[in-house]
């Protein structure tokens, strides 16, 4: 009968599941199995909110209701519903980048000494890029510029914003441009599409989704700007080891996790942390402070500081139910209203930090860049306060830890090439594709989803690849699951990765001093950072001289579930790449809109939408579109079967 | 014929419109709306569950032998001459000893707000006789009638099918 | 015209004379005639601690209208007592000399209280609490009283025990297992009855028998406890489980163990001579254990199947769940089925509380043998069919646990046992 019951591969978090049962306390799984049968109509993308006439829901057997009161049919209401979520997903990486942008701002005001720009190089490249001039200005002058720059890219302007447009290969650009779907600017688009979608003004499913698809892109002008003004603040990431899951805890440290996505909060805190070291050592902690990471936030820590990694979104419950979390602080997004219910039997501190972003039964301490190292101690103080009033307390510390090497961003990895060949640093990426070495690349990406065991799909998909000779990338909690399960490691590239894979990975490993391959998956960040894989796209493409839509490149996010990935995916797709969903997206009400991005949108960009649950076929189809690409290119290509034994 | 609430599982939505219709409907209020503000729970006498991919109404079937009036130790709960199975109405009160939640297998009976067990008791009929969760399913996936039109109504949707796929109609 | 003899007019007996009369449902036919030592109609045993609290009163016991005895052609001894039967000559003796001749016969003669076998049993003040004239007695005996020990943490003590503090009597139950209800709970689920117990005002001593029950001038003065503890009390209730009334088959030569043994047909080993319901000895469907059980719904169960087969309609009985228990305690309701712990290897237990519910699945080889439910007992029936059907529920655990589950996950094992209309192939594939 079905399948045996497995909430998650990972067996840290089976251990916290048994210990949370064992406690009497509601975890996100149990929730969800609270919430089931969940309503078919939300499903289907069939439940129209936006008027109080509603709510109104399309029959999708043709017998019920055929409209909404206002006559918006099924087409209408899956596309405004699903561009909606793109709104949102654009809302939430464009406020994180400005949030990053007001920061440098402030620094180079004066006013915010502690984001003093650690990669200068960065920032002046990145002002290169924008257009702006550097030589002979200080760099508050070029971060002033930089960020004001960035600013400017959120109002509405007679060109996209610059982030798109310095970054984008031209025939992106010239194909976006086509279909009317370069954004006027961040915050304009995300306020025309919730201006479309209101009652009575867009009822055209392919002009909602053209609409959408705008939205997408300034969400990828969002994620760029995140990435570039981070690396700017707090430096480009370069590989770091270290270990990821729960049994980096230790009984005898102040266990702080650090859960969110903006590295505004969490590096003042690591900062902090390296600080008062001798603060928790005197209260009694032999092991000292010991930061973890949660979410998107330990992606930015993993592979700036090698702050362990230790649970995802989905799983951001279950540190606390090993008793031994002192405090976990938190900024915003994927953050589980829950944690102060499920933290109170533990007396674990949830902080939160954001203005916008308070949670019931947390204590609450501003961060303003004005006094963030201030506040950062503060948080740092109450962990220790926690530390101490918890010791002599039992402790449930699941054993597991796994290796891992992270924080491969676009740099990095060029900087790595180019041991094999300085004048020509992709060159040696290039003619291994070619050569069939490297059959594609694919980027996963996106969240953990309840309603799929954690991190099964990412596992069995990237196995699948991996044996085939497909260089992989992740970010985000995509890779926050490898990195749990050891697929960040050198190891995991001897265990799994086909001839051709291994060999290059071992190379360019050796060439950098390594003595060993580079790690099976390659860790380039959180979730804004799947900009870092459309910049060694672009690069790759330039060099073969074609468009990105032409690059044997997919990208997958298996286990997606926020509004904020569906953002992504279409960006993705915009990009030009054929791009995996593992659940199918709230669109299944309206044949139109599937047909449009599984199909037509092939013809007008070049991506599309792959969705595939089964993760062993999601590979396969992952698989034949990398075949279709090279053929395309005119090389070599290899069946699903023959890759399989080669 | 004795008429019941039958499932086409196939069109369920899992959307529970007909769990609250069924509580409003047992409800002095009457409307969701004043149910609602009046804080007055009816107690939903059907369940919808999810069952692998399919979503699966549970209703009362008032069996011919059934287990819950067997079960009833306070004789409250009766088959009444029009076959409706009931704890209301007959010659004493439910207890609320939970014996016959205990004996329905298809775990239809709940515990009532007032501690008295609840059930679908056919209270809720409209002016033409149809039950309120048959009402409120926006796709007909609940149905009233008789046992043997339902299954002659699934055998005549068989045979349509078939017919079309003869014709070629793919 | 055949002539049926049924001792006792309880759950089981009654369930026999209705099932003998058939489909008709009316007089005419055969000869049916029920013996009762007890002066009344059937009654709901389960009620009486209504008529201790004061209530209820025989009214609202009676599980059948008026004039249901007649309007069915029972014939009626009721208040007479059964003294001997002579198998051989297939007569019973009642106890006025007069002999009964019957063609078939059943003994539904029921159970009576364990007795708490110390000194002092037989004081005036000391009761069980068994039958309408027990609860009438103890009624009365209460208004006297201020304080009462209830001996025995099972269903009936705990019932009489909040039935006299409703009286406002000051209450200890002393109890010998670790903790209450030990017969339908595991530990965990005991202590949220015993907390809402508690909060009524009920006291508890565990780990204790009564070792006397002391009197002074023909007075009830109290308990004196196996560790020498005194507990003051002018009323005592023992509860300490029923044995089955077996006297009559025994004295006729019928085989005997714990109960009455009965064949799958509940033919006792007397040619023409049935049993059923708490006199009898039964097979657990989990366990495969004989053991009397003392369940209503068991005892309706088999009343009903002996009267089929005692007027010839061959049926079967498959055995049953010899523990089966609803009941609600404060406000928190309690519903077990089958095994309430695991019971060495191969077991497997599985629970999850939250929000004061606790539910806790036992599983052996994938199949469901145990189910308890305390707080919210919602599709209690499930579990219990899911066990008797011995369903194969491996990968449903988390639905068992969350009470989201119903009949629809077994279509093979339960959405058919109506008779109803065919489950979707898609529903019938979840199975296997």
């Amino acid at each position: 009968m079905g399948q045996p019951v497995m909430e998650s591969m990972d067996p840290a978090a089976r251990e916290m599941l048994a210990e949370a049962r064992v406690k009497g306390i509601e975890t996100a799984w149990d929730r969800y199995q609270d919430q089931l049968p969940q309503c078919g109509f939300g499903e289907t993308g069939l439940c129209c909110r936006n008027c109080v006439q509603g709510p109104c829901r399309i029959d999708p057997f043709g017998d019920g209701p055929r409209a909404g009161v206002c006559g918006a049919t099924a087409d209408t209401v899956v596309a405004r519903n699903l561009i909606r979520a793109i709104a949102a997903g654009t809302a939430a990486h464009s406020g994180h980048s400005k949030h990053l942008a007001q920061a440098l701002k402030k620094w180079a005001l004066g006013r915010a000494g502690a984001y003093a720009p650690q990669d200068e190089n960065k920032l002046r490249a990145v002002a290169r890029r924008l257009g702006r001039a550097t030589d002979g200005r200080t760099a508050e002058d070029v971060a002033l510029d930089v960020a004001e720059t960035a600013l400017k890219d959120y109002a509405e302007s007679d060109e996209p914003p610059a982030f798109v447009r310095t970054t984008l290969p031209r025939g992106r650009l010239e194909a976006l441009g086509r279909l009317g779907a370069l954004p006027p600017g961040i915050d304009a688009v995300v306020s025309e599409i919730m201006h479309r979608t209101t009652l009575g003004v867009d009822a055209d499913p392919v002009n909602l989704l053209i609409g959408g698809i705008k939205g997408a892109v300034a969400d990828y002008a969002a994620c760029h700007m995140g990435t570039d003004l981070a690396d700017i603040i707090f430096g480009v990431p370069s590989p770091v080891v270290t270990q990821a899951n729960l049994g980096v805890l230790r009984e005898d440290a102040v266990n702080v996790a650090l859960h969110g996505h903006n590295p505004l909060l969490s590096e003042v805190v690591v900062r902090a942390a390296s600080e008062m070291q001798d603060e928790a050592v005197r209260a009694g902690a032999r092991g000292g402070l010991n930061l973890v990471g949660v979410c998107c936030t330990g992606n930015e820590v993993l592979m700036r500081h090698g702050v362990p990694p230790i649970a995802n979104s989905v799983s951001q419950e279950l540190p606390i139910l090993t008793g031994a979390l002192d405090a976990m602080v938190v900024d915003y997004q994927c953050v589980y209203p829950s944690l102060p219910t499920v933290a109170e039997c533990f007396g674990t501190r949830i902080i939160t930090t954001m203005e916008m972003a308070k949670i019931p039964g947390a204590t609450h301490l501003p961060l303003a860049e004005e006094t963030a190292p201030e506040q950062a101690r503060e948080i740092i103080k109450l962990a220790i306060q926690a530390f101490v009033e918890r010791r002599g307390r039992p402790v449930t510390i699941p054993r597991h830890t796994s290796r891992v090497v992270a924080g491969f961003s676009t740099e990095t990895l060029v900087a790595a090439l180019s041991k094999l060949n300085a004048a020509d640093p992709l060159a040696p990426l290039v003619e291994n594709i070619v050569g069939g070495n490297i059959q594609g690349v694919v980027l996963f990406a996106g969240c953990n989803n309840v309603k799929v065991p954690q991190d099964a799909n990412y596992l069995a998909i990237a196995t699948e690849l991996a044996r085939r000779d497909v260089l992989m990338l992740a970010t985000g909690c995509g890779a926050g699951a490898f990195a749990r399960h050891g697929f960040l490691s050198p190891d995991a590239t001897r265990e799994h990765a086909g001839p051709g894979l291994k060999a290059v990975l071992t190379a360019i490993g050796e060439a950098n001093g390594l003595g060993g391959p580079l790690p099976l998956v390659l860790h380039m960040g959180s979730c804004v950072d799947n900009s870092r894989a459309v910049d060694v796209a672009a690069a790759v493409a330039a060099r073969l001289q074609v468009d990105i839509d032409r690059l044997p490149v997919v990208a997958s996010a298996p286990e997606f579930k926020t509004e904020k990935a569906i953002a992504i995916g279409t960006w993705a797709v915009a990009c030009g790449l054929p791009t995996h969903l593992g659940l199918f997206p709230p669109v299944l009400g309206s044949q139109t809109v599937i047909k449009a991005l599984t199909g037509e949108i092939k013809n007008m960009l070049g991506g599309y939408f792959i969705v595939e649950p089964d993760p062993l076929k999601a590979a396969e189809k992952i698989f034949a579109a990398i075949q279709e690409r090279r053929a395309g290119l005119g090389l070599a290509v290899r069946s699903w079967e023959e890759a399989r034994c080669a | 014929m004795h008429r019941g609430v039958f499932v086409r599982y196939e069109r369920c939505l899992g959307c529970r419109s007909c769990q609250l219709a069924c509580a409003v409907s047992h409800t002095r209020a009457g409307t969701l709306a004043e149910a609602l503000l009046q804080g007055e729970a009816g107690g939903r006498r059907l369940f919808v569950d999810q069952v692998g991919a399919v979503k699966a109404p549970s209703v009362c079937r008032h069996c011919e032998e059934a287990y819950c009036v067997a079960a009833c130790p306070a004789g409250a709960m009766w088959k009444r001459p029009d076959g409706v199975v009931t704890n209301a109405g007959s010659l004493h009160q439910c207890v609320g000893c939970w014996m016959c939640v205990m004996a329905c297998p298809f775990g239809v009976i709940s515990r009532g707000p007032g501690g008295q067990a609840v059930k679908c008791d056919q209270e809720c009929l409209d002016g033409d006789g149809l039950p309120a969760c048959v009402k409120a399913c926006p796709t007909r996936a609940l149905v009233f009638t008789t046992m043997e039109e339902f299954e002659a109504g699934r055998r005549r949707a068989a045979l349509q099918g078939a017919a079309a796929t003869a014709s070629g109609g793919r | 015209m055949r002539r049926f003899l049924i001792i006792g007019n309880g759950a089981a007996g009654l369930a026999a004379a209705e099932a003998i009369r058939g489909d008709a449902g009316r007089a005419g036919g055969d000869d049916i005639t029920i013996v009762s030592d007890e002066p009344h109609p059937a009654y709901s045993r389960c009620l009486i601690p209504g008529v201790v609290a004061g209530e209820l009163g025989f009214e609202a016991l009676s599980l059948r209208p008026p004039g249901f005895y007649g309007s069915l052609g029972f014939k009626t001894l009721f208040g007479r007592r059964v003294t001997g039967i002579d198998s051989a000559r297939h007569r019973v003796i009642l106890e006025n000399g007069t002999g009964l001749e019957y063609d078939a016969l059943l003994l539904a003669t029921g159970a009576r209280p364990a007795p708490a076998g110390v000194p002092g049993s037989e004081s005036p003040g000391v009761f069980s609490l068994r039958t309408y004239e027990d609860a009438t007695r103890i009624a009365a005996a209460a208004e006297e009283a201020s304080s009462a020990v209830v001996v025995g943490g099972g269903l009936v003590g705990l019932k009489a025990a909040v039935a006299l503090r409703k009286r406002g009597l000051k209450v200890t139950v002393v109890v010998k297992s670790p903790w209450i209800l030990s017969k339908q709970l595991d530990r965990w689920g005991a202590v949220l009855v015993q907390e809402a117990l508690a909060a009524l005002g009920i006291g508890f001593i565990f780990g204790q028998n009564p070792a006397e029950f002391a009197q002074k001038r023909g007075r009830l003065m109290g308990v004196r406890l196996e560790d020498g503890a005194r507990l003051a009390a002018g009323l005592v209730i023992v509860g300490k489980g029923v044995v089955p009334e077996v006297r009559l088959a025994r004295e006729a030569g019928i085989n005997v163990a714990a109960g009455v043994l009965v064949d799958r047909h509940l033919r006792t080993s007397a040619p023409g001579v049935y049993a059923a319901g708490d006199c009898c000895e039964v097979s657990d469907l989990v366990t495969g254990e004989r053991s009397p059980s003392a369940l209503w719904t068991l005892a309706v169960e088999q009343g009903r199947l002996a009267g089929l087969n005692m007027a010839g309609r061959a049926a079967p009985y498959e055995g049953g769940l010899t523990r089966l228990n609803t009941v609600e305690f404060g406000g928190i309701p309690v519903a077990s089925a089958g095994l309430v712990t695991a019971r060495g290897n191969g077991f497997q237990e599985l629970s999850r509380s939250a929000r004061g519910a606790y539910r806790k699945i036992i599983l052996k080889d994938g199949r469901l043998v145990g189910a308890v439910l305390v707080g919210d007992i919602s599709r209690a029936g499930v579990y219990a069919a899911l066990i008797r059907r011995r369903a194969v529920v491996e990968g449903l655990e988390p639905e068992l646990l969350s009470a989201r589950m119903g009949a629809n996950h077994f279509p093979g094992a339960l959405a058919a046992l109506a008779g109803g209309p065919a489950v979707p192939q898609a529903l019938e594939k979840m199975e296997s």
